[in-house]
């Protein structure tokens, strides 16, 4: 996956953050923004999370597939 | 403590589609509960202009054809290079986030009524108005306007200027400015049970948002955080364009709240029939999905409360 969309989430998740609770904790307004900030990047930890656990389990996929296929030749060959 | 009653149907109806609750309104009632939306408003603003419109109104209205346009510009590079969409994607969703979205007007009237902030009136005019710059920019950024964009001109008019929330509220502001105080004959519907009707649009509008979420999960964290992002620029730009026009407070608010909001009844039904390869569930989802919800429950309150901090009320 291209990480520059994960890149984008991620920064505009910490600004908003930064911003949220500048203005919270400043009592400007409440902290739905700094929630919905902290929303931004959680479910851009999951999308990075996905990102990088998929390769892994399409290189485990593979190999499953290419022993499966050894194990049939050697069977074959016996 | 505050408590927005009307937001508040919304989560309800969020949290009842989540629970997977066996709440369903029936198509002909979330159909009747948009015209009654659309006519109220246009009703209301067009009363409104009759009152106190002046030639003022067509340069405050010329300033906010420009916001409808400067908008999808905004939006579209912020998809297509950032977000690495597909071009007709990304002029789909920009030309969404360019157009407003009158359930979120409602829902910032409502809270400014609550408030007691007073407001230009005639604002439906506006929104009118901001309906369909965007859509022209968006389908410009898609193909280009030449001959070989493959548009049917004809056809996209048609829906540009015809469709159901166009025809409604510039009609029912039309009718509400040639009644002018006359119009109080039909108000006891389409003001006084203004409050209670949009507040069963909103128990709909959140069974409807809540179950569109799960649509953006191949690009969830980029459209999560343009979905977010792009509503605070707009109403930034809208909050400074409604200050330097010289609008009230609640003036300020009302533009920051139609730059911050999305479309997601007419430029859908437009973008369906010009882009017809452009994946109409992404911008749903991230228009009704995210932006209005968070406009609802965050947004509005936020943009109230900053703009009040640096505007105080007189």
């Amino acid at each position: 996956m291209n990480s520059v969309p994960l890149m984008f989430s991620a920064i505009t998740g910490l600004a908003l953050a930064a911003l949220g609770a500048a203005l919270a904790s400043s009592g400007i307004t409440g902290w739905g923004l700094f929630t919905v900030a902290l929303g931004i990047l959680a479910v851009t930890f999951v999308s990075r999370l996905g990102a990088s656990s998929r390769p892994m389990a399409l290189a485990y996929a593979d190999s499953a597939s290419h022993n499966h296929n050894h194990n049939h030749n050697h069977a074959q060959q016996r | 403590m505050h408590f927005d009653v009307v937001p508040a149907f919304f989560l309800l109806g969020a949290v009842a589609a989540l629970l997977k609750a066996d709440l369903k309104f029936p198509p002909a009632l979330y159909q009747s509960l948009t015209l009654f939306l659309l006519v109220a408003i246009g009703l209301k603003g067009g009363v409104a202009l009759a009152a106190h419109g002046s030639s003022e109104v067509i340069w405050q209205a010329l300033a906010v054809v420009v916001l409808g346009i400067v908008l999808p510009l905004l939006a579209f590079p912020l998809l297509f290079k950032v977000g690495q969409l597909v071009k007709d994607d990304a002029a789909s969703i920009a030309a969404h986030y360019g157009s407003v979205s009158v359930g979120t007007y409602a829902v910032a009237v409502a809270m400014l009524e609550a408030f007691n902030i007073r407001y230009e009136a005639y604002f439906p005019l506006f929104v009118v108005l901001l309906e369909m710059p965007a859509i022209v920019v968006g389908l410009a950024l898609a193909r280009g306007t030449g001959k070989d964009s493959g548009y049917n001109y004809r056809e996209l008019l048609h829906e540009i200027f015809c469709n159901q929330g166009i025809v409604l509220m510039s009609g029912a502001l039309l009718i509400g400015y040639l009644a002018g105080p006359e119009a109080d004959s039909v108000m006891p519907l389409f003001g006084g049970m203004f409050h209670g009707l949009l507040a069963l649009f909103l128990l709909q509008l959140g069974v409807v948002a809540a179950s569109r979420l799960a649509e953006i999960r191949l690009n969830a964290s980029f459209v999560t955080a343009f979905a977010v992002l792009m509503p605070l620029i707009g109403a930034t730009l809208g909050a400074l364009l409604g200050d330097f026009i010289g609008f009230s407070v609640g003036g300020v608010i009302l533009l920051a709240v139609l730059g911050a909001s999305a479309s997601y009844i007419a430029v859908p039904a437009v973008m369906q029939s010009a882009l017809p390869n452009a994946n109409h569930s992404l911008s749903i989802a991230a228009s009704l999905g995210i932006t209005f919800p968070f406009n609802v429950l965050v947004g509005i309150p936020l943009y109230i409360a900053v703009i009040t901090y640096f505007k105080p009320l007189t």
